[in-house]
C-alpha cells in the first residue's frame, strides 16, 4: 500500500532532480504520485491474479465454489487500497494547491466525472490480463516468474514518469497502442487538468479491456474445471 | 433425469496421469515439443507398480474411475466403501464439481455440499468466530443463515469460551470440532461427506453420527464414505462397493458390507497353515474343527447351546517349556468382545513329544447373538516369547436360537452378547 507513496519519491528523485524528465510544468511529486496510484491499481489486478489458481490450490481441492470469485474479489479488495492512496494524492493535491506556490495553475476538470467509468476500465484490464496469467501459470510455472517482468516492463511504456506529449512524434502511435497509456493520460488530465483527453484512445482501451476480459474469463472457465488435476 | 433422483451418473470414467508430464513447464513442454521422434521421453516408467494391469490405459495413464452407472434417488442416505485407492475420493470430488469427469457425464439435482476436509479455509490469525463464516461462506451459506445458526454451531463444537480466540491457539481437536461443526448446520439437498468423523474424540463422534442421521431423517441425500463399517451400516440404507475404479456390488448398506468383507478377507481362503502369522514357528495352528455336545462335527455354533472348538498345532521344533494358548474373539468389525486365556485358570501344555497336539475349548452355553466372529489364535511360552500368533485365524457363525427360551429369538442387529438376565 505504501508501494506507490515510497515510488513517488524515488521517481520524484532520479527522474525529476537527476533526469530532469519534463512534467509538464506540475510538481513532479503531484505529476508522479497521479500516474502511480491508478497504475498500482491495474498492477494489483493483474499481478494479484496471475497466480490465483497455485495461490488457492488449497482449497480447490476441497470445496467447489465459482472460481472467478477470487479473482473479482482481489479487483474489489485492491479497490481499499487505492482509496488510501487517493487520500494522500488530496493531501498533497492541497499542500500544492494552498501552500506551496507552483509555477503552473492546475486544476481538476470535468473528467472527473468519468473517473468511476475510468476505474471500472482500469480493473476490467488488469483482471483481463490476470485471468490470462492465471491459466498460463496454472500450466506452466515458469510463467510465475514473467508475470513481475510483464508488469515492470509495461510500467515504463505507460506515461507514468513521462507525459505522453513527451514521446516523439513518430512513437506516439505505438506508445498508444498500450492500453493503459490512455488511461493514465485521461487519469491525470482529470486530476490536474494536464496530460490528454482523446475519446479515441479510451474507446480502443475499453474494447481491449472488453477483449481481453471475455477471452481470460472464458480461458479461466475452461480451465477450472479440471485445474486441481495438475496443480 | 427422473425426479425422484438426486444423483444420475452415465459412463462416468476420470483418467488420471502418472508422472509429470503436462505439468511442469513451458521451457519443458518446449524441449520436448523439440526433441520430439528423436528419442521417446520415458516418463515415470513403463512399469507402475501398485496400479493394476487392468486399470493402465496406455505407459502414463490410468482409469481412476472406469464406466461408472448409477442413480441415487432423492432423500437416501448411501455409502461409499472400498479399499485405500478404489476411486471414492475422486468420485466424491467429481459429485462435487471440484473436477470433472474425463468421460462420460453426472447430473446432480439441488445444493450440493461436500465436506471433504474439515475446515477448508481456516485462518489461523482469524478468531473462531470470523473463522465460522469464513468457512460457511466457502461451503455455501449466506451470512444470514449463519447468523441464524451460529450459537447452536458454537454450541456443538464445544468451543464456547474460545469463540473469539484466534484459531492458531486451538488445539487440534478443537479446530476439527469447529470444522465439523459449521459443515453439519449446512442446509444443503445433497450432503456429501468424506472420512472425516474419524477425527475428534469418541463422544463428538457420536455426535457427529447423531446430527448425520438427523440430516439423513430430514430428507435430505447424503453420500458417506468411510472406513468403519460400523458406521455405514448404521448410518445407510444403500451402499456401494467401490473396487479398482468400478462399482462391483451395490445394494442394501449391510450386504455390500458382507461382500466388502468377502473381497478383503481373501486371505480366508489360504488354508490355516500358510496364513500370515508372528511367532518363532516352533508350533503351527493348522486345523480347527467345532463338536456339538452329542459329540458331531459341525460347521457352526447356536446360541445357548454347548459347543467344543479343536484346535490342531503341528509342532515342527519341540519346546522344551510348557505352552500356554490365548484365544480372541472379535465381531465382524474387529471389535475384540472376549479373551479367552488358560493362563486364567492355571492350565498350559506341557511339552510333548508327538508331532502334532490338540487343544480343546469346552463352551457350556454359547453366549454369542446370531452372526459372525472372528477368532484370533496366539501361543506362547513360559518365557513370554511368541510362538504362533494368527490374527483372526477363523471364522465362527453363530446360528439364531431361542436363547432364553421365550420364543423370541434374540434378531441380529440387537446386540452382540447374549446374557441371562430378568425383570421384576
Amino acid at each position: 500500500m505504501l508501494q506507490p507513496l515510497f515510488l513517488t519519491v524515488v521517481f520524484t528523485l532520479i527522474f525529476g532532480k537527476f533526469a530532469q524528465i519534463p512534467t509538464e510544468g506540475l510538481p513532479p511529486l503531484l505529476f508522479y504520485n497521479s500516474g502511480l496510484i491508478i497504475w498500482s491499481y491495474f498492477s494489483s489486478c493483474f499481478t494479484g491474479n496471475a497466480s490465483v489458481f497455485t495461490a488457492n490450490a488449497g482449497i480447490y481441492q476441497k470445496v467447489y465454489y465459482p472460481r472467478l470469485i477470487n479473482p473479482l474479489s482481489n479487483c474489489i479488495s485492491a479497490l481499499f487500497g487505492f482509496s488510501i492512496q487517493a487520500v494522500f494524492f488530496l493531501g498533497y493535491f492541497c499542500l500544492y494547491k494552498f501552500i506551496i506556490p507552483t509555477a503552473t495553475p492546475f486544476e481538476m476538470t470535468w473528467a472527473m466525472l468519468i473517473l468511476p467509468l475510468l476505474i471500472l476500465l482500469v480493473a476490467s484490464l488488469g483482471l483481463g490480463m490476470g485471468l490470462w496469467m492465471s491459466v498460463l501459470t496454472a500450466k506452466y510455472r515458469d510463467f510465475n516468474q514473467i508475470t513481475g517482468f510483464l508488469a515492470q516492463a509495461l510500467m515504463y511504456a505507460t506515461p507514468i514518469i513521462y507525459p505522453l506529449s513527451e514521446v516523439p512524434e513518430k512513437y506516439r502511435f505505438w506508445a498508444s497502442l498500450n492500453p493503459m497509456a490512455s488511461v493514465v493520460e485521461t487519469f491525470r488530465f482529470a486530476l490536474l487538468g494536464k496530460g490528454s483527453f482523446s475519446l479515441n484512445l479510451l474507446c480502443y482501451s475499453a474494447i481491449v479491456a472488453v477483449m481481453l476480459l471475455l477471452s481470460g474469463m472464458f480461458f479461466f472457465k475452461r480451465t477450472e474445471r479440471r485445474v486441481v488435476d495438475y496443480l | 433425469m427422473d425426479g425422484s433422483l438426486a444423483i444420475q451418473a452415465t459412463n462416468l470414467s476420470k483418467k488420471y496421469r502418472l508422472g509429470t508430464i503436462g505439468i511442469t513447464s513451458l521451457r519443458e513442454d518446449l524441449s520436448r515439443w523439440w526433441n520430439r521422434g528423436k528419442n521417446e521421453i520415458t516418463d515415470g516408467g513403463s512399469t507402475q507398480a501398485g496400479i493394476e494391469h487392468s486399470r493402465m490405459i496406455n505407459d502414463h495413464e490410468f482409469w481412476a474411475l472406469h464406466d461408472l452407472n448409477f442413480e441415487i434417488p432423492q432423500g437416501e442416505v448411501v455409502g461409499l466403501i472400498g479399499a485405500n485407492g478404489s476411486g471414492k475420493s475422486t468420485l466424491l470430488k467429481i459429485l462435487s464439481r471440484i473436477t470433472e469427469p474425463s468421460e462420460g457425464e453426472v447430473k446432480v439435482r439441488g445444493k450440493v455440499a461436500s465436506l471433504l476436509e474439515v475446515g477448508t479455509g481456516f485462518h489461523p490469525e482469524l478468531t473462531g468466530r470470523e473463522n465460522v463464516y469464513v468457512n460457511g461462506a466457502i461451503l455455501g451459506m449466506t451470512r444470514r443463515e449463519v447468523d441464524k445458526k451460529f450459537d447452536e454451531i458454537v454450541d456443538f463444537a464445544g468451543v464456547t469460551d474460545f469463540i473469539d480466540t484466534p484459531i492458531k491457539r486451538y488445539s487440534s481437536g478443537m479446530t476439527v470440532r469447529l470444522g465439523f461443526a459449521v459443515a453439519a448446520h449446512l442446509d444443503p439437498d445433497i450432503l456429501i461427506v468424506d472420512e472425516v468423523l474419524a477425527v475428534g474424540d469418541l463422544r463428538f463422534q457420536n455426535r457427529c453420527i447423531n446430527q448425520m442421521q438427523k440430516i439423513a431423517q430430514s430428507g435430505k441425500t447424503v453420500l458417506f464414505v468411510s472406513h468403519q463399517m460400523a458406521t455405514v451400516e448404521n448410518l445407510c440404507k444403500s451402499a456401494f462397493l467401490l473396487d479398482r475404479g468400478k462399482i462391483i456390488y451395490s445394494g442394501f448398506s449391510g450386504e455390500v458390507i458382507n461382500e466388502y468383507r468377502k473381497t478383503m478377507n481373501e486371505s480366508f481362503s489360504l488354508s490355516l497353515k500358510e496364513r500370515k502369522r508372528e511367532g518363532n514357528g516352533k508350533c503351527k495352528l493348522v486345523s480347527f474343527r467345532i463338536t456339538n455336545q452329542d459329540g458331531e462335527q459341525v460347521d457352526s455354533l447356536i446360541c445357548g447351546k454347548p459347543a467344543t472348538l479343536a484346535l490342531l498345532f503341528e509342532v515342527h521344533t519341540p519346546c522344551t517349556s510348557a505352552l500356554c494358548l490365548s484365544l480372541g474373539i472379535s465381531t465382524a468389525n474387529r471389535h475384540r468382545i472376549a479373551h479367552l486365556c488358560m493362563k486364567t485358570f492355571g492350565k498350559r501344555i506341557e511339552p510333548m513329544e508327538q508331532n502334532t497336539f490338540e487343544v480343546f475349548l469346552h463352551l457350556p452355553k454359547v453366549e454369542l447373538n446370531q452372526g459372525k466372529y472372528y477368532v484370533t489364535s496366539f501361543l506362547d511360552d513360559e518365557s513370554g516369547e511368541i510362538i504362533d500368533w494368527v490374527v483372526d485365524a477363523f471364522e465362527l457363525q453363530i446360528l439364531e436360537s431361542d436363547f432364553y427360551g421365550t420364543g423370541m429369538i434374540p434378531k441380529s442387529d440387537q446386540g452382540v452378547i447374549l446374557m441371562e438376565h430378568s425383570f421384576a
